[in-house]
């Protein structure tokens, strides 16, 4: 808990700090007149997260182990952002995003010690598909910046919740056969972890408005959490999601 | 036997017995003519033909002779077996007999393509004449060697007929008796009607160890392949993750009757016996661990290298039994040597026996030598598998040159076997080289790349060293034809042709005939395994020699190189393609006059072809350190003299009667005869080294 503490300490500093800033630049511009506004955007992932999980078992009086290669790959994925605004330049918003993938790994290459000798591990490569979900719940402090009566310009950022949803592979069946020095692959077994973690998130959203209420707009934003998977032979397994995102859509403003 | 000298020869003898005084400075010293000069005689042609060709019209012309002896039944075929390395190659053997009797020692292998006969080796005998009807019966004869020679017989006395070198035939019986109080198992042939031994040989394939300083386990930890057994909760000593029908590792116990039983009669083998250790926990017994493991190993590289599945090709059943006999047997005359020992017992039983050692503490102030388990030489237990492969495949009789030929193989895929496993890092716990049972003794016993470098001593404090030879011309003669020691000398001789197969990897000098050879080199070394594989096991049969081995291995050798190798390899080692003049001590004896303290009979014996003699060189050497004594070298002239002829007809054997001194009472003495056959080819042939002591 004093991680998390400490965690939504600082990103809640940070959003403040961003609408001080606003708000004192905002005594020279013109106030917004909107309420509230939802964004819906389609978005880009910017960057492709890999990791790699080497899990180790126990056969032939030896130590064998199996190494799986996972990347988190640039998804298009639908983000939808509402807030309100409170007060003059500011306001308070959530997004929420949520991004599935399958292949997230797609082989795993196992070594399987000998049955006789020691140190003459047989290497295999097999198919070992899994999946991933993340949703992430980004909560922000908004600033407005009204460059004219069309355009509308919002610097963001706040704590972001990020639930991952990975499916790891904690397993490989082989087969071998005398003289044992090859080992073909059968199948294999996976666990889904879901965890939770705390993170942060900024970004800025420029719209164009056609009438009082519609509009498109584009938004940059990047975000970062590191989530922890518990691996199958005990190991903690550490991966760091979000990154960049890049997107664009429909503006509403009431 | 000595014959009276003549008058008229006595002027030479006196003359030469002034020289003799001076021989014993100068080492050039001829032999002395003391008996009569035997007139050249016709040798009876032989009436063995002996088959070595892969020349096709060779191949044509015996293959006929082949058929016709299959076809009136006199050549039966034993066995076939596809060469697991060349594909579409099958391998044919062949047993002769004689009006339904097995002729002993003969055998035909006959490669096949496509049913086509590509090569042929072996022996047959032709114009047998020998009446094959016992005046003994079986049972006369198993009341006559029991219980005179022993205590019991393993299986029925098997009635055969025996080729004599003299080329005749003896109708006998063979049979092994066991005797339960001094512990040995001999291998008896007895002639059918009177029941005389004709020949005693040890019906165990030895590994011939001699005790030395060596160290303990080597500590290292190796896996092995068992089977669990919950209901009794015990991991066995069994392996079934190989093909094989179980590798069974026999803990004994201890039990000296019980293995003797096993060994010798044959006793079934219960699980119960098999060496074990509760389920999943480590094993401690180093013996076990290192027996169970070597087996596996030594299948691992047959396999590997050969495809060959296993000691008999069939993936039969491979037993070993380890902690065997009781330590009180330490000191018993027979079962003592056992400690410091290996044996492979062949078929039916195909059992294999590794020693516990000896404590350096036990052998303290008694005449014995301590050794290390003989479980942790890997090379050792690859040899006695061997013994296996040799057993169901050459079958070559362990019996002088082909009981070396037996030993060399052994000693050849032993010693490959452990580099085959250190160039994978299988995990041996010392490095591979080319000496057998050099982790075991404090010295290796045998050492292919010199062989004349490491001894046998006679007694425990290393002195009395007895050297290999290196040379064919060297090669151990048997001090009792009818009972050699060491079935003559096959732990000794196998060193020739252990030192071809390292000339031929290694490449080196010889040191006797000074030939360097050029090796194929150690990363080319699966060629001349490969070579010497498939000549063994494909080509060779009961009774072949050197000569056949040389002729084989390097037909099958596989590349140029590795052809010119083996070639150069036996021609340094004295293995020539001609051996037709034999050279023999038809007779030596020691005398107590100071002229003449060594009286020897030579027969010299031409084949096909006429010989002009060069020279014959006589070398008296010492049998300890093996230092040279003197040396000479009689000239044709001389020769003439002597044998009353130097240029010798084709199928005619000239004898004399020679005597020499001999400046110690323990020396050896080789002849080496040189020549120009009838064909114009120089040849050289040699008796090998008869000894004046020493039996084992």
């Amino acid at each position: 808990m004093t991680k998390l503490t400490n965690r939504l300490t600082v990103y809640c500093g940070f959003v403040v700090g961003i609408l001080g800033a606003v708000e004192s630049r905002s005594l020279f511009a013109q106030e917004p007149t909107e309420r509230g506004w939802v964004n819906v955007n389609a978005i880009v992932q910017g960057t492709t997260h890999t990791f790699s999980d080497r899990v180790q078992f126990a056969t032939n009086s030896e130590e064998g182990e199996i190494f799986t290669e996972y990347a988190v790959r640039r998804n298009v994925v639908i983000d939808v952002m509402g807030g309100v605004r409170l007060w003059r330049y500011i306001g308070v918003g959530v997004g929420v995003m949520r991004s599935s993938q399958a292949g997230v790994s797609n082989t795993s290459t196992a070594r399987v010690p000998h049955p006789f000798y020691f140190r003459r591990h047989r290497q295999v490569t097999g198919p070992t598909a899994t999946d991933r979900t993340d949703t992430q719940i980004d909560i922000h402090g908004t600033a407005i910046l009204p460059t004219g009566r069309r355009v509308r310009v919002m610097v963001f950022g706040g704590p972001t919740v990020v639930q991952v949803q990975q499916g790891l592979v904690t397993g490989v069946t082989t087969r071998d056969s005398y003289p044992y020095n090859t080992v073909t692959f059968q199948s294999y077994t996976k666990q889904r972890h879901n965890v939770s973690a705390i993170g942060f998130n900024v970004g800025v959203d420029v719209s164009y408005f056609f009438s009082d209420y519609i509009g498109v707009g584009g938004l940059v934003r990047y975000s970062r959490a590191t989530v922890d998977f518990t691996a199958a032979d005990g190991d903690t397994l550490q991966v760091v999601t979000g990154g960049p995102y890049v997107g664009g859509g429909l503006r509403i403003k009431f | 036997m000595v014959t009276i000298v003549r008058s008229r020869l006595l002027y030479p003898i006196v003359l030469c017995g002034v020289l003799l005084l001076v021989s014993e400075r100068s080492p050039a010293q001829e032999p002395e003519l003391f008996g009569t000069v035997v007139p050249a005689q016709l040798a009876t042609p032989s009436t063995r033909s002996t088959l070595a060709t892969a020349d096709i019209d060779g191949v044509r012309q015996w293959d006929g002779y082949v058929q016709s002896l299959i076809r009136d039944g006199s050549l039966r075929l034993n066995r076939m077996d596809e060469n697991t390395v060349i594909e579409g190659h099958a391998h044919e053997r062949f047993t002769q007999y004689f009006r339904g009797v097995r002729i002993y020692g003969s055998g035909i292998s006959r490669e096949l393509v496509g049913g086509l006969a590509v090569s042929l080796s072996g022996i047959v005998y032709d114009n047998v004449d020998v009446d094959t009807s016992p005046t003994l019966s079986v049972d006369a004869v198993v009341s006559r060697v029991l219980p005179a020679l022993g205590d019991d017989v393993m299986d029925v006395p098997e009635l055969i007929v025996l080729p004599n070198p003299d080329d005749t035939y003896t109708l006998a019986y063979l049979v092994d008796v066991i005797n339960d109080s001094e512990f040995t198992l001999y291998r008896y042939v007895l002639d059918a009607h009177s029941g005389d031994v004709l020949r005693r040989f040890d019906a165990f394939r030895t590994q011939d160890g001699k005790s030395s300083l060596g160290k303990g386990t080597k500590g290292d930890t190796k896996k092995l392949s068992v089977v669990r057994r919950p209901t009794w909760n015990v991991d066995l000593a069994l392996d079934k993750l190989r093909p094989v029908d179980g590798i069974n590792t026999y803990d004994m116990g201890f039990d000296t009757m019980r293995g003797w039983d096993h060994i010798t009669r044959g006793t079934p083998f219960k699980d119960t016996e098999l060496a074990a250790t509760p389920s999943g926990r480590e094993w401690e017994d180093a013996m076990v661990v290192d027996a169970h493991a070597y087996l596996g190993w030594t299948y691992d590289y047959l396999y590997e290298r050969f495809l060959r599945h296993g000691l008999d090709g069939r993936d039969g059943r491979i037993k070993a039994i380890v902690n065997w006999p009781h330590p009180n047997m330490r000191l018993n005359k027979y079962l003592g040597g056992y400690f410091c020992n290996a044996f492979y017992f062949p078929p039916p039983r195909n059992l294999i026996f590794l020693g516990s050692g000896l404590t350096r503490s036990f052998t303290d102030g008694r005449n014995l030598r301590p050794c290390n388990p003989l479980a942790g030489a890997f090379e050792i237990v690859a040899h006695e598998l061997v013994h296996g492969v040799t057993a169901t495949s050459s079958n070559l009789i362990y019996w002088m040159e082909s009981g070396a030929l037996n030993e060399a193989f052994s000693d050849i895929l032993g010693v490959s076997a452990e580099f085959f496993h250190a160039s994978k890092g299988s995990g041996l716990p010392y490095a591979a080289n080319y000496q057998i049972g050099d982790t075991t003794w404090v010295r290796p016993i045998r050492d292919m790349a010199d062989p004349s470098r490491h001894f046998d001593f006679i007694y425990s404090d290393g002195s009395g060293a007895i050297n290999h030879p290196d040379h064919y011309g060297s090669r151990w003669l048997p001090t009792d034809p009818k009972k050699p020691a060491d079935a003559g000398w096959v732990h000794r001789n196998s060193s020739i042709v252990n030192h071809a197969f390292y000339l031929a990897i290694e490449g080196g000098r010889n040191r006797r005939s000074n030939k360097t050879v050029q090796g194929v080199g150690a990363s080319n070394r699966a060629d001349v395994e490969y070579a010497f594989y498939q000549a063994f096991t494909y080509h060779l049969n009961p009774t072949s020699t050197m000569r056949a081995a040389r002729y084989w291995t390097i037909q099958k050798a596989p590349t140029a190189a590795a052809r010119r190798a083996l070639l150069a390899a036996w021609e340094a080692v004295g293995v020539h393609a001609n051996q037709e003049v034999r050279v023999k001590f038809r007779s030596v004896s020691k005398r107590t006059s100071a002229s003449c303290s060594l009286a020897m009979q030579i027969d010299i014996t031409t084949g096909a072809k006429r010989f002009d003699v060069s020279s014959l060189r006589f070398d008296l050497h010492s049998v300890y350190g093996d230092a040279r004594l003197r040396e000479a070298t009689v000239s044709a002239s001389r020769f003439r003299e002597y044998f009353g002829r130097s240029s010798i007809p084709p199928h005619t054997t000239v004898r004399s009667s020679l005597c020499w001194t001999a400046p110690s009472s323990h020396v050896s003495l080789e002849l080496d005869l040189t020549g120009r056959l009838g064909n114009g080819v120089n040849g050289q042939y040699y008796s090998g080294r008869w000894q004046s002591f020493y039996n084992r």
